[in-house]
């Protein structure tokens, strides 16, 4: 059945395009030198490519298992 | 030949065995009909369809390549994984499901299938195999030229060249011929479990080899080839427009052709709620290792200093420098299951597309399930040979040419395909002239006829230049009829758009055109639609 849209859909599509463009454009922030504190992690993978990918797992996981309930939308085009 | 060569070639040869073990076995489980042969009758559950996703993606290049490519250029490679294909997880729920549902109702098995049904234009049928032909067809030769290389480099040029690329081919017509997708599938799992293994296997025992550790190892890196470890990296490659032009080519990986046919082959929903999680999970925690080798082992083991070919074949290297023999064997079976596992859904596409939207639409639209199976069968044969050739021949400079080419090629089928379920508007002109508009964008700066502004690359500036004039054309053009919206809306959707088709009607017809003149007519219809969907 067709549903209306909620404040768990605009925090999806706020937080899955956020972390998409975080892992794209944040890099940019930090220099290529990583620092004994990071353990000498590149900064990029660690502050910005890893947390992108972890937080997309994360929110996707929530959103159609939590929040709308094994629904993905679309079900309704299966049926007469 | 050596021993420890003649163990390598026995130890490729048993794994080939096993892989066309598989294929004889999908084949014993087939049912007759071309559904069977082209989608598995439907019946991929979630481990089998993940690997055949995710295994389609990842190929002969994440295996030489991707490591290169980081030493060369540096970690802004990593984008393509994540956030790029870490958001195909989340496509997949949103598109694939959709995609899937119409699929199984409708009968789909192939982009053309769904896309002509949805835009019903013959031009269009015609691009789109195009797109599944051209675009496809030497990506399977670079996956030969991989395995031919691969086994070159191992054998250190005591096994040529071709005997690797004519040993893919053979191994890849003899599963696929005779099992189809479901070989292709279940291929996939045993090929991607030995490539993760044999990758993060290679990283951890070279970790362990370097005195120190990861820090002492990436501080040697960062002595020796500064750079690597950041964005734009050492060559200033990875801008923002390339890393967005990664980013974007991963996130949308649904469109390339063979992922695209995927989707129509999963048992049921709970494949796609399995698919949210597991596909970017998988994605960014795999690619961790094949960045570090080329940002920090490459460069702390064999220096800075290496030129681009030389860092393409660094993981071989690494191998034979500092593992057993039987180890760097067992590397080369994980680039034939990379390359196998890629070429196989490719060669399945094109033999697809070319029974379906060609034969079927096109040429004779009577052709029994039987025939489009043995058609498929045989085309398989054709492709494979094919791109055999093509590796055979192996132009200089084709895998750069290839990944130029092929990625923005891909992406034209995004904007009708999101368009196909978001947006009702959308009509087969649009979709015809959106994908010229972006073939010809790609065609001028491969060409180099035309640079464009901002740095843009060729995928970013051909997917704006598709979308604006699908858009515009879209608007200017008639709306589609209410079966098709019902067919890619549901019922619901019906009404409002025939009231958007009388709103355009009332707009365009011929007192209307009269009042306010030919183009200004169209114009006004578009500002009226606009209104309407406000």
């Amino acid at each position: 059945m067709k549903r209306g849209y909620g404040w768990g859909d605009a925090v999806f599509a706020v937080v899955a395009l956020g972390a998409f463009l975080w892992g794209v454009f944040g890099p940019f922030l930090w220099g290529p030198t990583p620092n004994p504190v990071m353990g000498y992690w590149p900064p990029g993978l660690l502050f910005c490519y890893l947390p992108a990918g972890f937080i997309v797992t994360a929110i996707g996981y929530w959103y159609f298992h939590v929040y709308r309930k094994g629904e993905l939308g679309g079900e309704e085009l299966g049926k007469d | 030949m050596t021993g420890s060569v003649a163990l390598a070639i026995t130890i490729l040869l048993l794994y080939c065995g096993a892989i066309i073990l598989i294929g004889v076995w999908a084949y014993k489980k087939r049912l007759p009909g071309a559904e069977d042969y082209f989608v598995a009758s439907r019946t991929f559950g979630s481990l089998v369809m993940f690997c055949a996703v995710m295994y389609t993606i990842w190929s002969a290049f994440t295996f030489y390549g991707w490591a290169g490519d980081c030493y060369t250029h540096g970690i802004g490679l990593y984008p393509i994984a994540s956030p790029g294909v870490v958001m195909h997880g989340i496509v997949l729920a949103v598109l694939g499901y959709r995609m899937w549902v119409v699929g199984k109702k409708y009968g789909y098995m192939t982009p053309g299938d769904l896309l002509y049904d949805r835009y019903p234009s013959k031009v269009y049928l015609v691009l789109i195999f195009i797109i599944c032909f051209v675009f496809v067809l030497p990506y399977i030769g670079v996956q030969l030229i991989g395995a031919g290389i691969g086994l070159q480099a191992l054998t250190q040029g005591q096994v040529s060249y071709l005997f690797g690329a004519t040993l893919g081919a053979v191994v890849l017509f003899c599963y696929l011929f005779v099992g189809g997708q479901r070989a292709s599938g279940w291929t996939n799992v045993f090929q991607g479990i030995t490539f993760n293994i044999v990758l993060w296997a290679l990283f951890f025992a070279l970790l362990a080899k370097f005195p120190g550790g990861l820090t002492a190892m990436t501080a040697k890196a960062l002595e020796v080839r500064p750079g690597t470890l950041g964005v734009p990296g050492p060559t200033g490659y990875y801008n923002w427009s390339m890393t967005l032009h990664q980013a974007l080519s991963g996130a949308l990986v649904i469109t390339w052709p063979h992922v695209f046919q995927k989707t129509f082959t999963a048992r049921d929903k709970k494949v796609f709620l399995f698919m949210v999680w597991a596909v970017p999970l998988l994605e960014f925690l795999f690619y961790i290792a094949p960045t570090l080798l080329g940002t920090s082992v490459v460069p702390a083991f064999l220096g800075g200093q290496l030129t681009k070919q030389a860092a393409d074949e660094a993981v071989q290297r690494l191998a034979l420098q500092y593992m057993p023999y039987w180890f760097a064997a067992l590397i080369v079976c994980g680039v034939f299951g990379a390359m196998l596992s890629t070429a196989d859904g490719q060669a399945m596409i094109i033999s697809a597309s070319f029974t379906r939207d060609l034969y079927l639409r096109l040429i004779n639209p009577r052709a029994s399930e039987r025939l489009q199976e043995i058609l498929g069968r045989a085309l398989v044969s054709v492709g494979i040979f094919f791109s055999f050739l093509f590796a055979w021949w192996r132009p200089a400079g084709i895998v750069e040419m290839v990944a130029q080419f092929a990625y923005p090629g891909y992406v034209q089928f995004a904007p009708p395909l999101i368009a196909a379920f978001f947006w009702k508007r959308a009509t087969k002109e649009g979709a015809v002239a959106g994908t010229i508009a972006g073939i010809l964008a790609i065609a001028v700066m491969v060409f180099k006829i035309y640079k464009p502004p901002f740095g843009m690359t060729s995928l970013v500036f051909s997917l704006l230049c598709n979308v604006v004039v699908f858009v515009v054309v879209s608007l200017l053009t008639p709306p589609p009829s209410a079966e098709i919206v019902r067919k890619f809306y549901g019922k619901s959707a019906v009404f409002a758009s025939t009231a958007t088709s009388a709103v355009y009607t009332a707009s365009v017809q011929p007192e209307a055109r009269e009042r306010r003149g030919g183009l200004p007519a169209r114009l006004a219809s578009l500002i009226a639609l606009l209104h309407v969907r406000a």
